[in-house]
């Protein structure tokens, strides 16, 4: 029960529920959502890239690695150990939802919307796994790991450059008549500062998980260090 | 040559070319030192060729009115200044630097692939050459050394200069980023055991960081110079707004290049100071993790905000809000080095030879840079001062205060290493000062003459109060600089005659470099000492008091990676921005921006799909002949070798037609920016399946003759590209073909 209360896993939980409760059930997602492009954006960015690693941050990892080894959880274990699987779809999942067609149909749609909350979410949480899941054996090594969330980020970097220099209009939620006029928000700059979020400080967030990577990778033992096998001993 | 041998220890045939006598050996050399030298020549000679043209700007600009330089040459000497100065100096001295210097403070013997260094050393006189022979071809290139367009399209720049100025830089390029992928795969595969990465030197481990930069950030700075020089010699418009282009993308191609590349020239300096001065101050380096990390957050961050070199464009305030804040989170990992180098010196007993005083000089002045920096990055500040001498003033504190005084600093600390001798304190102390006096006469007043409004790049500027005091005083301080560098060679051409002899450690240092002769025999060291740490000169001195107690005495394991895989792995790295660029081109022109009159290209996605189909199968043939000879089935790994060599001839026979077709049906490569686009992006794919087929074709001659002694990682290789290959025509296909389609 120790280890499940520790402090640092208490706080990074909390500080997920912080950013869960302002992506999905405060007022500015609720409301403001609907009628502007960048609010999803930052709705998307906090599902499916700053959630989920905090979350599975804050799991006691000797709970896990228990569970890990039951025949029922064996077929979800699989998952995780599959970095180019997981990589594919957090990317694709982006790419996916951003398309102007898909996500304009979760705006006129809020069963469609709730799906891409979930689906957001549990696909972020796939692609964190190999990074910051909590069963030490199923991460890739740091300095695989750094590549994986660099290539990551050079895809998200790339798909936020189209959306900040697409013709404006392509997305629905930014032309919907709304509180934005009131604001003087126009909304060609609504769609750019969508794709600005998504480009710079989303890149920001994997640039954050690099980091986090060079720390743990200084932290350990020499010989575990350099391999680029999945450690052996539990951290 | 190699009859005359004085005989050492002759390790193979690398080495015996190498250590022969006279200068052709210079010129056939793959040996890393003698290459690292010959950079650092070139890079010298080229740096009084800079320095010239900075005097001549300077004394046009002395005094108001002037009429020593006509305007049009005034604008050629700037753009070849500055041209001359990153590409011709900056950057070789720090590649030759690493030339010399990784290999040994490593433990190796010679880089990764040491033909492919000397390929790429030979490509910097070329470039040079290429450079300065647009000067006789009808005019050197007048439009800055970012040929901002359409100030560099033909109607402005009418004569060839630009043309050189684009194949130079690409020559340059290359050059570069071969230097680099050589120095990762040396980097990542060469060490010596025991050396594990947490423990390379900081200025490997940035130098490590730094080749990263250069092979993800050159290709960018490619894309956009083919596509000018397209402009220019085919008549197309891809930057040229009268006709449907955007000059704006041309900015965002140059400066997604331009941005790391300041970077490029200030992380190998960085490592420099971060070796001499835990040297000087007779300390350990203070945080090491933090300096090496920090160096990688600069790298990382350095890709997302070069959009700060364009507020004044007109990106609109959203976009300016972002680069504005990002660009302003480059000064904390920039800070934590700072912080660091200072509370290394903090408390150490510091020796101030000349090398120790050009880095602390070189703290100091970056630090200026660095601040006149942060004001660059709040955009409303960029509208008031940018392009004006302000600017000029901040980038010399970041690339003269800081880059080239820690390659001094390095220089002074490795000469001996290099040359065998020592330089004189003496002819430094007066160097230094010289330097420190000039530098900062000559460009600390260009803040106050920026502030006054002073533009930069003109060619003169009326009489106005002040304006005629500080520019004089700059001139003044420009020529003080000149001597300092005179100084400097005299310093060296005296001390290799007459200097003191350096002997293997002469500054008590504790990398592995000082632990072999000065200067180091051809194959680098005769013996390693034991290394069990990050300071294996220091454990050797100390055993009682080393560094990591409890390092264990067994070599580590080291990366499983070889250096085949790791060269190659790095091109295809930088190849995929490349083509990265020119989708998004290819995007810009056809979906996100499309010029009003003309239409897309009418393509048939059927017929090339089937050729799609004859790529792809190759690949999967390819992986057959590789588990062919995998399980040394040599026959049929002939067969399926030429198999994929017929599907991919296939596929470009696929692409003739439709390249005959397109054109029967009258598109032309500057017929619209829809045309131009395609070509240059498809074009530029089957330039590449071309090179693969090359590479194929070898492969099958090598496999007729029955060589397979060294072809399994040449295979695995070419395997990988060719198979990149197909990925990025995957790509290509689905946003040329495809996206309509959707």
């Amino acid at each position: 029960m120790n280890e499940l209360f520790r402090t640092p896993r208490v706080a990074l939980f909390l500080m997920a529920l912080v950013f869960l409760g302002l992506a999905v059930p405060s007022p500015a997602a609720g409301l403001v959502g609907d009628y502007s492009f960048s609010v999803r954006m930052a709705q998307h960015l906090l599902l499916q890239l700053v959630v989920p690693p905090l979350v599975l941050l804050s799991f006691p990892d000797s709970a896990l690695t228990r569970l890990e080894g039951r025949r029922l959880l064996r077929p979800v274990g699989w998952f995780p150990k599959q970095p180019a699987l997981t990589w594919l779809l957090g990317l694709g999942a982006m790419w996916a939802w951003h398309a102007p067609a898909l996500c304009n149909a979760a705006i006129r749609n809020p069963a469609l919307h709730n799906c891409q909350s979930l689906s957001l979410f549990l696909v972020g949480a796939a692609f964190w796994w190999p990074i910051a899941g909590p069963c030490a054996r199923q991460r890739l090594p740091p300095l695989l790991g750094i590549i994986y969330l660099f290539t990551a980020c050079l895809g998200c970097t790339i798909l936020g450059i189209i959306i900040t220099f697409a013709p404006p209009g392509l997305y629905l939620a930014a032309t919907l008549p709304g509180a934005f006029n009131d604001w003087r928000f126009a909304a060609p700059d609504d769609q750019r500062m969508g794709g600005l979020l998504m480009w710079v400080p989303g890149c920001l967030i994997y640039i954050c998980g690099i980091l986090g990577l060079l720390a743990r990778w200084y932290g350990m033992p020499e010989a575990e260090a350099f391999s680029t096998n999945a450690p052996e001993r539990m951290s | 040559m190699k009859a005359t041998l004085p005989a050492p220890l002759l390790v193979d045939t690398l080495a015996h070319e190498a250590a022969g006598r006279g200068w052709f050996s210079w010129v056939a050399t793959v040996d890393h030192k003698r290459i690292g030298i010959l950079y650092l020549l070139t890079a010298l000679f080229f740096f009084v060729v800079g320095g010239v043209e900075a005097l001549l700007i300077r004394i046009q600009l002395a005094l108001p009115g002037n009429t020593f330089l006509s305007p049009d040459l005034f604008n050629q000497l700037f753009t070849m200044h500055g041209t001359t100065m990153i590409f011709l100096v900056v950057m070789p001295t720090l590649i030759g630097f690493a030339n010399y210097l990784v290999p040994l403070m490593i433990g190796a013997r010679d880089m990764a692939f040491p033909r492919l260094n000397a390929m790429s050393y030979w490509m910097l006189p070329f470039g040079g050459l290429l450079l300065h022979f647009s000067v006789v071809a009808g005019g050197a290139p007048a439009a800055g050394w970012f040929s901002a367009a359409p100030l560099s399209e033909t109607p402005f720049n009418s004569t060839q200069g630009l043309d050189y100025w684009v194949l130079a830089l690409l020559v340059l390029g290359i050059g570069s980023v071969a230097a680099s992928l050589n120095l990762i795969a040396t980097i990542l595969t060469q060490r010596a055991p025991g050396l594990s990465i947490r423990r390379l030197p900081l200025f490997v481990w940035m130098n490590l960081i730094n080749s990263f930069l250069v092979i993800l950030s050159f290709p960018a700075l490619n894309a956009a110079i083919v596509m000018l020089l397209i402009d220019r010699q085919l008549n197309a418009a891809f930057f040229f707004p009268a006709n449907g282009g955007s000059a704006v993308l041309w900015q965002h191609f140059f400066w997604a290049f331009g941005h790391p590349e300041v970077y490029i020239m200030a992380l190998p300096a960085f490592g420099m100071i971060s070796e001499v001065i835990p040297v000087f101050s007779r300390k350990p380096i203070f945080g090491y993790e933090f300096v090496a990390a920090s160096t990688v957050a600069i790298g990382l961050l350095s890709f997302g905000v070069w959009a700060h070199h364009m507020f004044a464009v007109g990106l609109g305030h959203v976009s300016d809000l972002f680069f504005a804040g990002s660009s302003m989170l480059i000064a904390i990992p920039t800070g934590v080095k700072i912080f660091n180098w200072t509370a290394t010196m903090w408390g150490g007993a510091i020796r101030f030879t000349t090398a120790m005083m050009f880095a602390t000089a070189f703290l100091i002045q970056f630090v200026i840079g660095g601040l006149s920096g942060i004001t660059f990055a709040a955009a409303p500040v960029d509208w008031q001062v940018t392009d004006s001498y302000y600017l000029v003033a901040h980038f010399h504190y970041v690339l003269f205060g800081g880059s080239m005084f820690g390659v001094f600093a390095g220089l002074y600390y490795w000469f001996p290493k290099m040359s065998g001798r020592m330089l004189s304190e003496k002819w430094g102390r007066l160097h230094f000062w010289l330097t420190v006096i000039g530098f900062n006469l000559t460009f600390f007043v260009q803040h106050f003459l920026g502030l006054l409004g002073m533009p930069r790049r003109v060619y003169t500027y009326p009489k106005l109060p002040y304006w005629t005091l500080w520019n004089m005083l700059s001139t003044i301080g420009a020529f003080i600089l000149g001597i300092s560098v005179l100084a400097l060679l005299w310093n060296m051409f005296s001390s290799l005659r007459r200097g003191r002899l350096a002997g293997n450690n002469p500054w008590n240092a504790w990398t592995l470099e000082w632990a072999t002769t000065s200067p180091p025999p051809a194959e680098d060291f005769k013996w390693l000492p034991p290394i069990r740490g990050r300071r294996p000169m220091w454990d050797l001195a100390h055993p009682e008091n080393r560094d990591e107690k409890n390092a264990a005495p067994a070599p580590l394991p080291e990366t499983s990676i070889g250096k085949h895989e790791a060269g190659m792995l790095s091109f295809i790295a930088s190849e995929s921005i490349f083509f990265v660029m020119l989708i998004l081109a290819y995007l810009y022109y056809n979906v996100i921006s499309p010029p009003s009159g003309g239409a897309p290209l009418a393509l048939d996605a059927r017929k090339t799909g089937v050729f799609t189909l004859c790529l792809l199968a190759s690949s999967a043939t390819f992986w057959r002949a590789e588990r062919s000879l995998h399980r040394g089935q040599h026959d049929s790994f002939h067969r399926w070798l030429l198999a994929t060599v017929v599907l991919g001839g296939a596929f470009m026979v696929g692409q003739g037609l439709e390249y005959a077709h397109l054109l029967h049906a009258g598109y032309a490569v500057n017929s619209s920016l829809f045309a131009t686009a395609f070509f240059t992006l498809t074009g530029f794919h089957g330039l590449h399946v071309c090179v693969g087929l090359a590479a194929l074709l070898i492969l099958l001659r090598l496999a007729a003759l029955g060589d397979f002694r060294t072809s399994a990682p040449a295979v695995k290789s070419v395997g990988w590209y060719w198979h990149f290959v197909d990925m990025v025509w995957v790509a290509v296909f689905f946003v040329v073909y495809m996206r309509p389609l959707l």
